[in-house]
């Protein structure tokens, strides 16, 4: 039998913080079915996590996985999923983070992490040569996610090391506390930095002087090296390199991205900005804090900006800057104060906090302040007002820490309002009870895919892939929505199982999966890849059926989409209406194999995807149409 | 054969470290630890710093270097015209 090394590491460590034990388990166990990454992940939480219990009950599992390319020369394939209950809704949640840690992880004998328990103090994993080690983790207990890499990497004297880290938000249960690595890369959404501060677990650290091997190693870096050709040919590339992904394309004056939709202007009354604020916060203004760019392992992208303000109230330097963060630090807040906002974004990083789920609760605040449902005695002092970027800035630190209103905010705009009352409700922007990002009015496609992803409200099952770079239809036309969207779910799944990036731009599914197939050793095409991808979002949607009482009453937008138009741009009065969403939901259940009435899976449907018993499992629970 | 080394063009990608282990494993696998180069990052400024130790063998049997045909951003290249 060969030695030789495989694309897996090979095992999946489970690790108990209560009773302080780890085993450990075969990737095979799971793989063959489910082949690596975020449906692995899917599964090992389906699992574990039992149903009826809240997300931060000891039972829950926190799941770390990394995609099945990490630790390869596979372009840009870095991502690590991170899988557990959503801290918002007690039903799926998941997160997907670049940077070192996962390449690291598979380096260190390791595929997956499944963590259950709580610690009964502060500790910290650490994961090399084939075993994970739980420790004492009080030097780092209410450091930030920077200070704790430094501190860990200073304690076992090794720079190398890969930290995975949450800062006081996650300490503090806040439910937008995020998972950081390598200080700019986060796994997001979801509160996974919440259930990691649940179980009392500060960091993972990672150090793999280990092999990851390709079953076919000449047909993959054939593969490999094709895929890179592609890359080097993409018109942009030149631009990108050097200006990373804001500078070169989505930060541009002139990009049409500031036209299309989602971005929320003022907590959603508007989905464009108007052409004297963007230029405030564009590429072109940015260039002047730029330094570089940097790459996540094995990227030859670099999407990433290294970005420094030298002096001032917000003098900082950190790396990364996106669309989103234009979003969740300027347009949402009507901020032009760029330095603010770059300063908002590496706090976040430094406390742990998703900037988008955090930015979203701070904006149902400052919407709530305009329409005086609440005041300055209540924000402790400040004046939430729109453009004021100083008040941002002071209850991302309060949020991150419970302290004051920041406390208020911790749990969500959901239940902010819920106890808030005075037609709050109104102004709460959430799907299926998660602070969510996007605008829906203008890109319907993409709005369809935020609302329907069993990840409540995120971008990240099929909205990207069919609805940014576009389809052949006008950006908000409804045409061909629910097909291309149950599409851009199986390909999500298929990159998130091979784990590569979604700003590895120039290359299609076709591209990656010769060298998935080479990597594994299997014979699969992209259709048999998408096979799997197709029951990892079926897996997804049964674990909220399991964990919640989700329905189609929960697949829809929140009633401004509806009501109120969107008020200036080149798509003024575009809005939702409900005759057409209906339509997009029974054309998408049916197109799914689910019940048109309930949007509950069938076994009928399961069945014929080779989930008989996934079926049988919700059966027990009533959660299956027996049709 | 000799090596330039450009570390204002590197991104810390480590897809140079990982295409030197390659090499080193008869081209079998990927373990940066076995890499003949090491790319250091400083968090402070970004810095990268490259660095080869006596393991670089100039990728004997090779048709050309992989580090360099690895890396994207020309960071690391081959001096034309120097004897071996």
């Amino acid at each position: 039998m060969s030695n030789r090394p495989s694309v897996y590491a090979g095992r999946i460590a489970h690790v108990d913080l209560t009773s302080g034990t780890v085993r450990h388990e075969p990737t095979s166990d799971y793989a063959r079915r489910w082949i690596g990454g975020r449906p692995l992940n899917t599964a090992l939480v389906w699992d574990a996590a039992p149903p009826g219990i809240s997300w931060d009950d000891p039972c829950n599992a926190l799941v770390f996985g990394a995609g099945v390319l990490c630790g390869t020369l596979a372009p840009g394939s870095a991502r690590v999923s991170v899988d557990s209950k959503n801290a918002f809704n007690d039903g799926m949640g998941s997160a997907n983070v670049g940077g070192f840690f996962g390449a690291e992880l598979k380096f260190a004998g390791f595929d997956h992490l499944v963590i259950t328990g709580r610690a009964p103090r502060p500790v910290y994993l650490w994961v090399r040569d084939g075993e994970v080690e739980i420790r004492d983790a009080d030097f780092l207990w209410g450091e930030t996610t920077w200070e704790t890499e430094h501190r860990i990497r200073t304690r076992l004297s090794d720079e190398r090391i890969r930290v995975a880290a949450i800062g006081p938000a996650g300490e503090n249960r806040v439910r937008s506390a995020c998972i950081i690595c390598d200080r700019g890369c986060s796994a997001g959404g979801s509160g996974c930095g919440a259930v990691m501060g649940s179980k009392n677990l500060k960091a993972v650290a990672v150090r793999g002087k280990g092999a990851i091997g390709v079953a076919r190693a000449e047909e993959f870096m054939d593969a490999v090296y094709a895929a890179i050709g592609k890359v080097n040919r993409w018109k942009e590339i030149r631009n990108i390199r050097g200006a990373g992904f804001y500078g070169a394309l989505g930060g541009r004056l002139e990009s049409p991205a500031w036209e299309w939709g989602y971005r929320p202007v003022r907590n959603g009354q508007d989905e464009y900005w108007g052409k004297d604020r963007i230029a405030a916060i564009s590429a072109e203004k940015m260039q002047a804090y730029r330094k570089g760019t940097v790459s996540c392992f094995s990227c030859p992208i670099s999407c990433k900006p290294w970005l420094e303000i030298p002096a001032g109230e917000f003098a900082i330097q950190g790396e990364g800057w996106w669309n989103n963060s234009a979003n969740s630090f300027c347009t949402k807040f009507d901020n032009t104060n760029l330095e603010s906002a770059i300063y908002a974004h590496y706090l976040t990083n430094q406390l742990g906090l998703d900037g988008d789920d955090a930015a979203q609760a701070i904006s149902w605040a400052f919407e709530c302040y305009e329409h005086g449902l609440i005041t300055s005695a209540d924000t402790d002092g400040l004046e939430l007002t729109w453009g004021n970027h100083d008040a941002l800035v002071a209850m991302l630190n309060k949020l991150a820490r419970r302290e004051g209103f920041g406390d208020f905010l911790a749990d969500g705009a959901v239940r902010a309002a819920e106890r808030l009352g005075k037609g709050s409700e109104q102004f709460v922007i959430a799907v299926k009870g998660q602070d969510s990002l996007d605008g829906v009015r203008i890109n319907k496609g993409w709005g369809f895919g935020v609302v329907l992803s069993p990840v409540a409200g995120r971008h990240l099952r099929g909205s990207l892939g069919p609805f940014w770079q576009g389809n052949e239809n006008p950006v908000n036309s409804y045409k061909d929505v629910p097909a291309l969207l149950l599409f851009g779910q199986k390909e999500k799944a298929v990159q998130d199982m091979l784990g590569y990036c979604s700003y590895v731009y120039g290359l299609k599914l076709e591209d990656w999966t010769p060298i998935a197939a080479a990597a594994l050793g299997c014979d699969m095409d992209a259709d048999a890849f998408l096979d799997v991808g197709l029951k990892a979002h079926n897996l997804e949607k049964a674990f909220n059926a399991l964990h919640t009482n989700f329905s189609r009453k929960d697949d829809y937008p929140c009633d401004r989409y509806y009501n109120e138009p969107v008020a200036s741009g080149p798509f003024k009065g575009e809005r939702l209406d409900h005759p057409t969403w209906d339509a997009m939901l029974d054309e998408h259940y049916r197109l799914h194999g689910w019940d048109v009435a309930t949007g509950l899976q069938t076994r009928s449907g399961l069945t014929a995807i080779g989930m008989a018993d996934v079926a049988d499992r919700l059966a027990r629970h009533g959660r299956l149409i027996e049709t | 054969m000799r090596l330039w080394i450009d570390p204002r063009k590197c991104t810390g990608c480590l897809r140079c470290e990982l295409a030197c282990s390659f090499h080193h494993s008869g081209h079998v696998s990927f373990q940066p630890e076995r890499s003949s180069l090491r790319v250091s990052r400083s968090n402070v400024d970004k810095s990268m710093r490259i660095a080869f130790d006596d393991s670089c063998d100039g990728c004997a049997g090779e048709r050309s270097p992989l580090c360099v045909r690895a890396c994207v951003f020309n960071a690391l290249g081959v001096h034309k015209g120097v004897a071996a």
